[in-house]
């Protein structure tokens, strides 16, 4: 059985190829927060995520992918773009890019049909948060209904997004199957993707007019 | 439950309100991601060219099947050029390409539905150059004003209730809305002799359009469907969709009185309990289905309706009416029309 560090190898490269495509770079937070986001998708897919991710201070942290970055940041798959440190030689910030070899290594890794569904996930992902910025990926995440639970109950709670039980954002999403007029039909993954990006945006500007004095129904 | 914070609930029914989710919970084949920006682009094309465009009516067909089809860019003069000759609908794709032209009779809503539905398509019929009516499959989704576009989640509203509250909404809809005569609804043509307005739009149809749009600002966690009234005898007029639940409900409108053309009386509402009979038997996955009739008839021929609740004066909620009975998942609701404003009525 492939380890969780093993398993966010191929997440890694996933999230960065796909955030080259759109000509960025990630930094570790983004990484971490661009995986999160397919974590919580990957149930439309029909896709697996190991129960690694929890509530942290800086958003949802897995350290599996960290270590991942790490790892193929030194057998030359990741180049490290920027890396800044602070006087203890603590790292402050760090920028990931995709390197030649890591983009073979994907190249060869997408002929595994699970992968290649994986890559459509991320690159559906990446469209939805390139519409928006990635600078805005921070303020996504902190507005998806999973982790939003799961903070309220303190730092270090799991983030269990591979159940409909545990994925509030998944429960949301197919609530709205509930909408179609054919009750037999169900919305695409895409069409599910592009209302779980909306709900995110919506999030945001109602915790917005709060914040501002208003309130919201 | 986190979802149920108020912010999660706003975010979740600013989605159910969204036009292009409603298009795609209609057309669920059409993707989200080419309707949005597609009705967007609309909106910023009827906004931008305001002033060239006039009081311009006609009817954009959005097809984004990839066709290999000669296409235009969509501009004022493209769209005169095509508008004169003799097309009425402009076929658009994702990026305001246009893809070719059709024509249907009228603009009429009686044309404008069947046409949307027969194409299983989504249609935009813009008139007066900024008003737009957005059609998927026969039901209007959403109405919108190109130069005024509700963005965002709808702030606190004390008239808001939960989808599943909904008769709670319509009573709250006669009481804020209709009951007196005012500019939430202008429905009396002739207040004092009591006969209601009949145009532009058909009697039915402006109480059917203010009861929709009310139920569309007010319920949570709900899609609001609007049929174009009387097109086919077999079409509801309102629909209501709950988010997370199997459910929906049915609302069928009429009215009594006279509008100098037309009577109705209790065999209108007899009418009304069985099409509301037949809606649920042809649709067993439907909840409830409510009868909505507005009583612009004296007071003397309201207050004879039997009844099984009421509230003096306002509204009765029926039950039979000559020898019809609703259903046990059926609903009727009378309300009446007082032709006097509450500050006339306290004199």
């Amino acid at each position: 059985m492939m380890s969780k560090t093993g398993y966010r190898y191929k997440d890694v490269l996933l999230a960065l190829s796909t955030a080259d495509k759109h000509g960025q770079q990630l930094g570790r937070l983004q990484l971490q927060k661009f995986v999160y986001l397919a974590d919580t998708l990957s149930l439309l897919w029909e896709l697996a995520s190991p129960k690694s991710y929890e509530t942290y201070k800086q958003g949802p942290y897995d350290p599996n992918v960290q270590n991942a970055a790490d790892v193929l940041a030194f057998r030359g798959a990741v180049n490290i773009v920027e890396s800044n440190l602070d006087d203890g030689g603590n790292i402050l910030s760090t920028k990931y890019q995709i390197s030649k070899i890591g983009s073979q290594i994907l190249a060869n890794i997408l002929e595994e049909e699970v992968i290649a569904r994986k890559y459509e996930l991320y690159q559906t992902i990446g469209r939805h948060i390139n519409q928006r910025g990635w600078y805005k990926l921070k303020e996504l995440v902190y507005s998806e209904a999973t982790y939003l639970t799961m903070k309220a109950q303190g730092w270090g709670s799991p983030l269990e997004t591979d159940s409909l039980l545990t994925n509030d954002s998944l429960q949301i999403l197919l609530g709205f199957n509930f909408l179609l007029k054919d009750k037999s039909a169900t919305l695409s993954k895409t069409n599910l993707v592009a209302i779980f990006f909306q709900v995110l945006d919506n999030y945001q500007s109602a915790k917005t007019i709060q914040e501002r004095g208003g309130n919201v129904s | 439950m986190f979802r149920k914070s108020p912010q999660i609930n706003a975010a979740i029914s600013a989605v159910c309100r969204d036009a292009a989710t409603k298009v795609v919970l209609e057309l669920p084949e059409l993707e989200h991601d080419l309707v949005s920006p597609c009705l967007e682009r609309v909106h910023d094309f009827l906004r931008n060219n305001q002033r060239d465009l006039g009081a311009m009516e006609c009817i954009f067909k959005l097809d984004f099947s990839g066709a290999d089809i000669a296409q235009e860019d969509l501009t004022v003069s493209s769209l005169c050029q095509n508008l004169g000759t003799g097309a009425n609908i402009i076929i658009i794709d994702e990026n305001l390409k246009i893809k070719g032209l059709d024509s249907i009779p009228s603009t009429a809503l009686s044309e404008l539905s069947p046409y949307s539905k027969s194409q299983a398509c989504c249609i935009i019929h813009v008139f007066s150059g900024v008003e737009m009516v957005i059609y998927a499959n026969g039901l209007i989704k959403s109405e919108l004003n190109a130069l005024h576009l509700y963005r965002g989640p709808v702030t606190h509203k004390k008239t808001a209730r939960h989808g599943n509250d909904y008769i709670l909404s319509i009573l709250e809809h006669y009481q804020n809305r209709i009951r007196y005569p005012g500019i939430s609804s202008d429905h009396w043509g002739n207040r004092r002799n009591r006969i209601l307005r009949n145009s532009p739009k058909k009697t039915e149809k402006i109480f059917h359009d203010n009861l929709w749009n009310w139920l569309e600002e007010n319920l949570d966690y709900a899609v609001v469907s609007g049929n174009v009234g009387k097109v086919t005898g077999d079409e509801t007029d309102i629909e209501i969709s709950i988010h997370g639940e199997p459910r929906f409900y049915i609302i069928e409108v009429k009215w009594l009185g006279t509008n100098g053309h037309s009577e109705h009386s209790e065999p209108r509402l007899r009418d009304g309990i069985t099409q509301v009979k037949e809606y649920l038997e042809r649709d067993p996955a439907a909840s409830e289905a409510c009868l909505v009739a507005y009583d612009g008839r004296d007071i003397e021929k309201f207050e004879a309706l039997g009844c099984c609740n009421y509230e003096t004066g306002q509204w009765k909620e029926i039950r039979t009416c000559q020898n019809a009975e609703l259903p046990p998942r059926g609903k009727g609701f009378v309300f009446y029309l007082e032709s006097q404003s509450a500050s006339e009525k306290r004199i």
